[in-house]
């Protein structure tokens, strides 16, 4: 059966009905992230007509644990990047912490040379705080709110090219075979923001039980990718051992909700079990409302595999 | 658009995990039953048991049996008499959730007197609501509203190991119950859903609802 997939606004919308205390941060965001589906739909429109797809995907690369963007330049994305900056930053402007900053962040967007724009992108990819210091500094910025604000606008053009090169019922060639063994994206090389178990399908050819429920799924908060992966291994350090992976959730109702912790490298990431769900939930919205999950995980002294502005406490 | 519950009863094994998911989370307390001669057990629905499974066995022309299996519950009409009845002596006894699709007794109900509460359970047109006597209180299926109104799935439904039950946007659930009865035609050619129109829980039943269950469906 196809199940409903919810928008942004809907998921985050539940999840302030059942955990009011965080609804006024998940009300700030829900607009940026409606906007930025949005704007990835256009992109994704744009570049089929342009046919500006990713590089094609290689099995041997892949079965190595290369990301398809690995040392590879993106495809010449033509104005999509100014496009997409210029749409989005009237969005980001609203956040209080980046409404008044010493640069203004459109002034930032558009100054951005095309090396720079390209170096942005690889420091958000591989999280790089070294690339993004040395571009915070030049602009003015804090690092944090240039991450914030460049983590948007790359993941929007990525999103973009990720939904004109694949179709999205398409099975992906990562996992064709399960060639991909890694707990990184194998699109753009991003730790993952959030895992999910799947819902369980009905195969017509056994006619009394469902089949399989519970693969684990991780999910790039970047280029919006997704690829099954071990579920009893840690996506951090790749080791799979009995009793290393920990669960930490909440003491009553759950909502299928965890985050799996690893007691070996102590990064932990946030987990939805489908099957409790009735509807898909937005998975950037998802990640989003577990955030007082990572604020326990952070007093605990873990690790997020994915720093996201969330997740990321003082 | 309400939620909807579709029951394909070609898939079920009677394994009765529904019913004992619904019990659990309802906490609902055991009660002393015996074996009459069938699985179903216990024999009825009642006070402390919002869902059963029943059962009926018959042999077709060819001597061939066939063993039929319904797990039973109120169907969350999208009108529901129960509510109008109700209304006219204690309103507020039965709601009717918008958002969900769920008919739900609330404590007003022990307001009903025993007449007028023995004339709901009348008026349903599936035999579900169950009178406990001590406290007054009418007792069905609510659709696990605690659960519903926060995204998850109702426990019957998260508990069923077969595909026989599934729970969704109601546009979603018809859309799936006409799939499968297409595909269920060519085998059970007398399979038809249950009151898909008037109702929020549609069984697909294979046969004619007399080699199910009296109540099993309406039309």
């Amino acid at each position: 059966m196809q199940v409903s997939r919810q928008s942004a606004t809907e998921t985050l919308n539940e999840i302030a009905s059942f955990r009011p205390a965080l609804k006024s941060i998940l009300d700030a965001f829900a607009p940026l992230l409606e906007a930025r589906d949005a704007l990835a739909q256009e992109v994704m429109a744009d570049l089929k007509n342009r046919q500006i797809t990713l590089p094609a995907c290689q099995a041997s690369r892949l079965s190595l644990g290369v990301s398809l963007l690995s040392d590879q330049d993106l495809p010449d994305l033509g104005d999509s990047y100014a496009k997409v900056a210029q749409a989005l930053v009237p969005q980001l402007e609203k956040i209080p912490a980046l409404s008044q900053l010493p640069t203004p962040l459109a002034q930032v967007f558009q100054a951005l040379s095309v090396e720079e724009q390209k170096t942005l992108c690889e420091a958000v990819c591989t999280n790089s705080p070294k690339l993004l210091t040395e571009l915070a500094t030049k602009y003015q910025l804090d690092t944090l709110v240039l991450n914030l604000a460049a983590s948007f606008v790359v993941s929007t053009l990525l999103r973009g090219l990720c939904k004109a090169s694949f179709e999205a019922d398409q099975e992906k060639p990562w996992d064709t075979n399960n060639i991909w063994q890694k707990g990184y994206c194998p699109v753009c090389g991003s730790y993952p923001v959030l895992a999910w178990l799947d819902k369980p399908v009905i195969d017509e050819r056994n006619t009394y039980l469902h089949e399989g429920g519970g693969r684990k799924h991780l999910y790039c908060g970047i280029c919006g990718s997704d690829w099954r992966f071990l579920r009893l291994a840690c996506p951090a350090c790749g080791v799979s051992q009995s009793r290393q992976i920990e669960i930490l959730t909440e003491e009553t109702n759950t909502h299928g909700e965890a985050l799996d912790w690893c007691t070996k490298c102590k990064s932990y990431c946030p987990t939805v079990d489908m099957r409790e769900r009735i509807n898909i939930p937005h998975l950037d919205a998802q990640a989003l409302g577990m955030l007082h999950l990572e604020l326990i995980a952070w007093e605990k002294k873990l690790k997020p595999l994915r720093a996201s502005f969330w997740n990321t406490f003082a | 658009m309400p939620k909807s519950f579709l029951i394909d009863t070609s898939r079920c094994t009677a394994c009765r995990g529904c019913q004992m998911a619904c019990k659990d989370w309802h906490n609902l307390p055991a009660i002393e039953t015996k074996q009459t001669g069938t699985h179903q057990n216990p024999p009825d629905l009642n006070p402390n048991n919002y869902k059963i499974v029943r059962f009926r066995e018959h042999k077709n022309e060819e001597g061939r049996v066939f063993w039929n299996f319904f797990p039973d519950q109120c169907r969350h009409c999208m009108a529901p008499i129960c509510k109008d009845v109700a209304d006219k002596v204690v309103p507020g006894a039965i709601i009717h959730d918008e958002k969900t699709g769920a008919v739900l007794f609330t404590e007003k109900c022990k307001e009903l007197s025993p007449e007028d509460a023995q004339a709901v359970i009348e008026a349903c047109p599936y035999n579900i609501p169950r009178r406990e006597e001590t406290s007054g209180m009418l007792s069905k299926c609510d659709m696990c509203i605690d659960r519903v109104t926060e995204g998850l799935l109702p426990m019957c439904v998260k508990s069923c190991p077969t595909g026989t039950m599934l729970f969704g946007e109601r546009s979603e659930i018809l859309a799936e119950a006409k799939r499968r009865l297409e595909k269920l035609k060519k085998t059970f050619p007398k399979a038809y859903l249950a009151d898909p129109r008037d109702v929020n829980v549609i069984y697909l039943l294979t046969e004619e609802k007399e080699y199910y269950y009296e109540y099993a469906s309406f039309m």
